[in-house]
């Protein structure tokens, strides 16, 4: 990985730059995995709503198409419940300093002026202003609504599967399955609720993408790296 | 002719039968408000209808009815929550306005959106659509005669003195082939009934009924008959409800018509399915021509003398749609209209002269007004405090019509400002005034067995034996739509029309024809690609309306007055005549506002090319 | 091992029977005033006739002659289950289906198994003499009784929008006053269990479910109607166990309502391959392939329709090429989306106020990710331009 940074190079000024560790390989692997999922989920999810592609060139029914999506919906669908669980579990209990400055930018989110800050920034209006944690309070807030979307679609999708796989854990989750069923007001409703929450989901993270490259372009190191390789670069002082 | 008939504009109605708005009111007033010498009395439920139906009537010291009210009693809406609805799920909506002509308004309603979006259905589906309109007629009307009409002409309890083998020879005068009338099948149908009665718990449904009132008018070997078939009835609905569920998917509330056509392609390409429908269809035409035809000639025969269903009905502008499609062309039962009783004309109907009152409707309209001008928000007042004849014949406290102000969740429709009966009866007497063919055979055939005058049809007893006349056309000439499907299959298999609903148009239109309880029009405005305002004018809107701005009243109010009432706590005449019409009042119950639903207006979109569920 | 003959097997069956009849004796008797010999005479049976009944009943359940006095006993004793129906906001659909009942038949529910006290569209009363009936019935069979209510209940504003009687007394009243007595309340069809079509956006009448004015517990057996089957069957399980069936997160009963359309639909082979009928009438709906893409809801809703069907067997709607609606669901006409288009095709047009009169989950999704991606770009632009500050 070159320890050029396009910013300084932009800027017409060469910056001495030293490497830290932003993101353990661990929490690299589960970002990507985590990506890797909502990208075949939606692909899949599309299709369970609305079977676009017409598998039968023959008239008998041996293609099961509409079956192995769903197959693959699911077994994408556990796999980022597995990822989101340990993200979820590491963000509030992770030992790494990573997972601890995640923490530490509560205190970020709660301070007006931060918010002030960033919104001028983002507005072209101020400069970026220090961040004691990880996170600025407009990321943290994305993130955090990323998080509560991927609950939904984790609930709704269980209230879903409880009722395609009637043995083992569905039939284990089927009770509070069909709880949350009622408090929804049906299977139609938790179905709408799963297919928006899956569109909120995709602009926050079209927005999200853009936000990476912004601040990879703009920003003061290099985050965008940071999430592939996990380092990122600091100016020496 | 009747002079009492159709009231000129300027004359309000009542003019030979006292009306209670206009009565003085001095010291000789009741506490039931009405001077003395009247009484109220006041039928709520009306059982063995569809609907929560009122009527009260007003009787002098004879017994006879000088004046009547009817009201219906619950109101839901259905009209107000299609709008904004997709236009394709407006029909299964409308269709939940009755369980009981279930397919008329899921026919009509998506008529009205073919209409709309011009689209011409597949001639396949037309024919499978009549074929479950047959067994729509073929249902409901014996059902009404047994199930819901057929006690008041038959006393079951009178029944249980029958000699069953005397009934059995008895069956024969009314027809070669009797069914369920053998010896053994009276004694059981005896049977059943007397052992039911001989348990303590007593007659459950049948109890405290008016049994034993002396207009009944059937000899215990006779209610015998009636009783057997009421019971066979029972067997045969659930047998011709079948027939629609072979194309419908199920009924009540079959679920086969989509805008466009119908979806049950595979029953129709079914040899067996179809084989199932026409040997269900022949059986029931059995049962139609055998029994019901049978029974409804064996009451002309013993009720002609009896004044209460022989009175000369006053109203007799009759309207008809067209009904049962056999043909590319071709209807069983032929549309029109007859005026004043006038069998030698046949009006053509024009759309345009069809209106609305709701002076005495629960809707806002605080004047008496055009409808045009009217307005179909709710306006709920309730009844008042008064008083009626009881049940043991004491005036008790009730809460009454208020016959000044508004009383019913009906309105009432008026063409040309006239009144009108819809129905059977109008339907049948519209057929043979026009020459139909089919219909004047089976008339005359009626006439001639009973002995009966074409006039006798102008009556309650008519009324009754229209319906039934209108089953066996159907249930005679039917198939012809079923052997045209079959010829036009080997041919053609499309079921479905394929449209696309643009969301940048404005579409108008609205199905229309014969249902089993007489003309039924629905009319639907489409834009932005949802229904933006929907109306269903209903046969028994037409005849079960209040009084309207002018003062007149409508088919069942004025049948009803005039009526000798034998004993004022067993008012069966009542019923009888109430029932007679097959009051449908959920059906009633749909807010009418016609305005600037001109049929002029209703232009039809040329057809172009879509796909049926897009 | 003892092989049971046919005789002690009768002999045991005579004890069982016995001893029931002993116990059913020992209940409070339905009308206190009558005897049921009393009664029998008064309608023209003699003893020895009505032992003679009792000797072909006997037969009939080819059980030996020894039964015979037994079976009269029984026959004293076994009262018929007394139903009241009311009939609130509905459209007599739910009767209607009740009355193409088969197995028991109508007539033979009516006059074997159960006292139909009050049935407005079956019984013979009218006016006050039905409403005496209704008043009567409630106070005889206090407590034992089983309601049955057809139609959804205006209520609040509008609860006048019903009444029922010379009192005109509301529909909700009538509900309230009959369910207090009742040993079991089923809400007979969609109307009555979830409010139905009535309560659909925007409820003109205020309709509620029955559940909703009553503190009694309450069965649902939804369906626009509810085919034969599942109300006959409800009371079925009644008369034979003598208890009230288990039931699902919607207070249905779980031996109908557990599975979904889907899980018991015949084309559900056709769903799992991916096959669907694109347009009514095309070749896929002459093979009977899936309905999904023209809009069938059988994947949210619970019923049993795929098994026990409508009208003896005869069809339902799947088979009929049309797909489900979603019928025995709550609120199913507003959550349900179109009726021939897949679920994600549901209109959101009422909280657009007309003005996306076409708007679906996924054209407002597909709109709003237009957006963010037009506000990216000028985003972008003006950053290009002007980076942000240091
Ligand atoms: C251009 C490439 C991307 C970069 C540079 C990037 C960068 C980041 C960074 C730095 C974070 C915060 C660290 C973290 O919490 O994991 C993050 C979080 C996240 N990213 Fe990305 N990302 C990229 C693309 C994507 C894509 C394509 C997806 C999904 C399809 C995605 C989904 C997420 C999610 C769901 C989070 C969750 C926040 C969390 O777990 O705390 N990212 N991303
Ligand atoms: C990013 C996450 C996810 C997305 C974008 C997504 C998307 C979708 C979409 C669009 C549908 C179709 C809904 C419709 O008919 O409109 C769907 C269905 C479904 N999803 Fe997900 N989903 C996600 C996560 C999950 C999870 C975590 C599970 C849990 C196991 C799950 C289980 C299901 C099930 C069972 C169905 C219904 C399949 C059927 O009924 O045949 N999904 N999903
Ligand atoms: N009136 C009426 Fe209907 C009919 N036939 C429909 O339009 O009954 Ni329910
Ligand atoms: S549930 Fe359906 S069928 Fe039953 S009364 Fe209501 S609208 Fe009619
Ligand atoms: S037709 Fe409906 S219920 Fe049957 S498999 Fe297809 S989606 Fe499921
Ligand atoms: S619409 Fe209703 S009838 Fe059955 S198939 Fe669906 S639940
Ligand atoms: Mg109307």
């Amino acid at each position: 990985m070159s320890t050029e940074n396009k910013d300084n190079i932009h800027h017409g000024e060469l910056v001495e730059v030293e490497e830290v560790v932003e993101f353990t390989p661990a929490y690299r692997w589960q970002h990507w995995i985590r990506a890797l999922t909502i990208v075949v989920l939606t692909f899949t999810g599309f299709y369970i709503a609305y079977p676009f592609i017409d598998p039968s060139s023959n008239p008998e029914p041996t293609n099961f198409l509409y079956a192995n999506m769903r197959a693959v919906h699911l077994a994408f669908g556990f796999l980022m419940i597995a990822a989101v669980l340990i993200k979820t579990y590491l963000t509030l209990l992770g030992k790494a300093d990573t997972y601890k400055a995640e923490f530490v930018s509560m205190k970020d989110l709660i301070n007006p002026k931060i918010w002030i800050h960033q919104l001028g920034y983002y507005m072209f209006l101020s400069k970026h202003p220090p961040l004691k944690g990880v996170y600025n309070p407009l990321q943290f807030m994305a993130y955090f609504a990323m998080y509560i979307l991927f609950y939904l679609l984790i609930i709704t999708g269980i209230v879903l599967y409880v009722h395609v796989y009637h043995e083992g854990l569905g039939g284990a989750l089927y009770g509070i399955g069909r709880w949350f069923e009622v408090l929804m007001g049906g299977l139609a409703n938790v179905r709408e609720i799963h297919h928006i929450s899956m569109w909120a989901l995709l602009i926050i993270i079209v927005i999200h993408i853009y936000m990476a490259v912004f601040n990879a372009v703009f920003g003061k190191n290099g985050s965008m790296d940071a999430i592939f390789s996990g380092m990122k670069w600091n100016k020496k002082h | 002719m009747n002079e009492n008939n159709v009231r000129s504009e300027e004359m309000p109605v009542g003019d030979d039968n006292v009306r209670v708005e206009d009565m003085p009111v001095g010291e000789n007033e009741h506490a039931s408000g009405l001077p003395s010498g009247l009484k109220r009395i006041v039928v709520d439920p009306i059982t063995r209808i569809e609907g929560h139906l009122r009527a009260e009537v007003v009787v002098g010291d004879d017994g006879v009815v000088q004046d009547a009210f009817v009201s219906s009693t619950l109101f839901r809406g259905l009209e107000i929550i299609a709008k904004g609805r997709d236009p394709r799920n407006v029909p299964l909506i409308m269709q939940r306005i009755c369980g009981v002509c279930t397919y008329s308004h899921y026919l009509k309603s998506t008529m009205s959106m073919e209409d709309a979006l011009g689209i011409t259905i597949p001639y396949n589906a037309a024919l499978v659509r009549s074929l479950m309109d047959a067994s729509l007629f073929m249902h409901d009307h014996p059902v009404h005669f047994y199930q819901l009409h057929g006690l008041d002409w038959i006393d079951i309890t009178s029944a249980l003195k029958a000699d069953p083998a005397k009934a059995a020879k008895l069956a024969f005068k009314y027809t070669k082939n009797p069914i369920a009338t053998g010896e053994n099948d009276l004694l059981k149908a005896q049977e059943t009934v007397k052992k039911f009665a001989s348990h303590p718990q007593g007659l459950g449904p049948f109890a405290n009924a008016y049994w034993g009132h002396s207009t009944y008018k059937l000899t215990p070997e006779q209610n015998l008959i009636g009783l057997s078939h009421y019971l066979k009835a029972l067997e045969m609905q659930r047998k011709v409800a079948q027939m629609m569920a072979i194309f419908g998917g199920k009924n009540p509330h079959p679920q086969s018509l989509v805008v466009g056509g119908v979806t049950c392609i595979m029953d129709m390409l079914d040899p067996a399915r179809m084989a199932e429908f026409m040997v269900k269809y022949k059986d029931m035409k059995n049962f139609i021509n055998n029994a019901y035809y049978a029974d409804v000639v064996m009451v002309a025969e013993m009720y002609r003398d009896e004044p209460s269903v022989m009175k000369e009905i006053t109203i007799k502008n009759f309207m008809a749609g067209d009904g049962l499609l056999v043909g590319r062309k071709e209807y069983l039962l032929s549309k029109g209209m007859i005026l004043d009783g006038d069998l030698s004309t046949v009006h053509e109907i024009n759309e345009d002269l069809i209106t609305e009152e709701a002076t005495h409707a629960w809707y806002q309209v605080d004047e008496p007004l055009h409808p045009y001008d009217g307005d179909s928000e709710p306006k709920h007042t309730g009844f008042v405090e008064s008083e009626s004849v009881g049940p043991d014949g004491k005036m008790v406290h009730s809460q009454n019509i208020d016959p000044v102000g508004k009383y019913s969740w009906i309105k009432s429709p008026r063409y040309d400002g006239k009144p009108m009966e819809v129905g059977p009866l109008a339907s049948i007497l519209v057929s043979y005034a026009s020459g139909n063919k089919r219909v004047v055979k089976i008339v005359d055939q009626f006439l001639s067995d009973t002995g009966l005058p074409l006039s006798a049809l102008n009556t309650v007893l008519g009324r009754t034996a229209a319906r039934m006349l209108q089953a066996k056309v159907i249930a005679d000439h039917g198939l012809e739509a079923f052997d045209n499907l079959v010829e036009n299959l080997k041919v053609d298999q499309e079921s479905c029309a394929r449209y696309v609903i643009d969301n940048d148009k404005e579409y108008k239109g609205r199905g229309i024809g014969e249902v089993p309880r007489g003309m039924l029009s629905h009319w639907t405005r489409i834009k932005n690609g949802v229904v933006s305002n929907y109306q269903a004018t209903v046969p028994s809107t037409w005849n079960a309306g209040p009084i309207d701005a002018r003062g007149v009243k409508g088919p069942y109010e004025m049948n009803l007055i005039g009526l000798k009432i034998a004993d004022l706590t067993q008012p069966l005449e009542i019923i009888r005549i109430v029932h007679s019409f097959d009051p449908c009042i959920a059906c009633a119950v749909q807010v009418m506002d016609v305005r600037g639903n001109k049929i002029s207006e209703y232009k039809v979109d040329p057809l172009y090319g879509g796909v049926c569920s897009v | 091992m003892k092989v049971s003959t046919k005789e002690t097997t009768y002999d045991s069956l005579y004890a069982t029977f016995e001893e029931r009849i002993e116990k059913l004796k020992k209940l409070p008797k339905m009308k206190e005033d009558t005897s049921i010999e009393q009664a029998i005479e008064e309608n023209g049976f003699s003893r020895r006739e009505f032992m003679k009944w009792a000797g072909a009943m006997t037969a009939m359940l080819s059980l030996p002659a020894s039964f015979t006095p037994l079976m009269a006993e029984a026959v004293k004793v076994a009262d018929r289950l007394p139903i009241i129906w009311l009939h609130m906001a509905e459209c007599t659909g739910c009767t209607e289906s009740l009355l193409r009942s088969a197995n028991p038949s109508i007539d033979s529910l009516i006059f074997d198994y159960i006292s139909l006290e009050y049935q407005e569209t079956i019984m013979t009363a009218v006016g006050w003499q039905a409403e005496q009936n209704l008043e009567n019935a409630i106070k005889k069979y206090k407590g034992r009784y089983i309601l049955m209510v057809e139609g959804g209940i205006p209520n609040g504003d509008t609860e006048y929008n019903l009444t029922v009687g010379p009192h005109g007394k509301s529909g909700k009243k009538i509900s309230q006053d009959a369910s207090k007595d009742a040993a079991a309340i089923f809400a007979i069809g969609t109307c009555s269990a979830f409010g139905g079509v009535q309560a659909a956006a925007p409820n003109p009448t205020n309709a509620v479910a029955l559940s909703e004015v009553t503190d009694r517990p309450v069965i649902n057996v939804p369906g626009c109607p509810p085919s034969e089957k599942n109300i006959v069957g409800t009371l079925m399980h009644y008369l034979l166990y003598g208890t009230l069936p288990a039931l699902d997160v919607f207070n249905r009963p779980k031996w109908a309502y557990r599975l979904r359309i889907h899980d018991l639909c015949e084309r559900r082979g056709r769903f799992d391959a991916g096959e669907f009928v694109e347009n009514f009438g095309d070749e896929g709906a002459k093979d009977g392939y899936c309905l999904y893409k023209v809009g069938c809801k059988g994947p949210y809703t619970f019923n049993n329709c795929g098994k026990q069907k409508f009208n003896q067997g005869t069809s339902w709607p799947i088979q009929a090429g049309f797909g489900c609606i979603g019928c025995s669901e709550p609120n199913f006409w507003d959550t349900m989306g179109t009726v021939n288009e897949p679920l994600r095709d549901r209109l959101y047009h009422t909280t657009l106020g007309g003005l996306g009169a076409d708007a679906t989950a996924d054209r407002i999704g597909i709109a709003l990710l237009t957006v963010t991606t037009v506000g990216i770009a000028a985003h972008a632009a003006i950053a290009a331009v002007k980076p942000p500050k240091k």
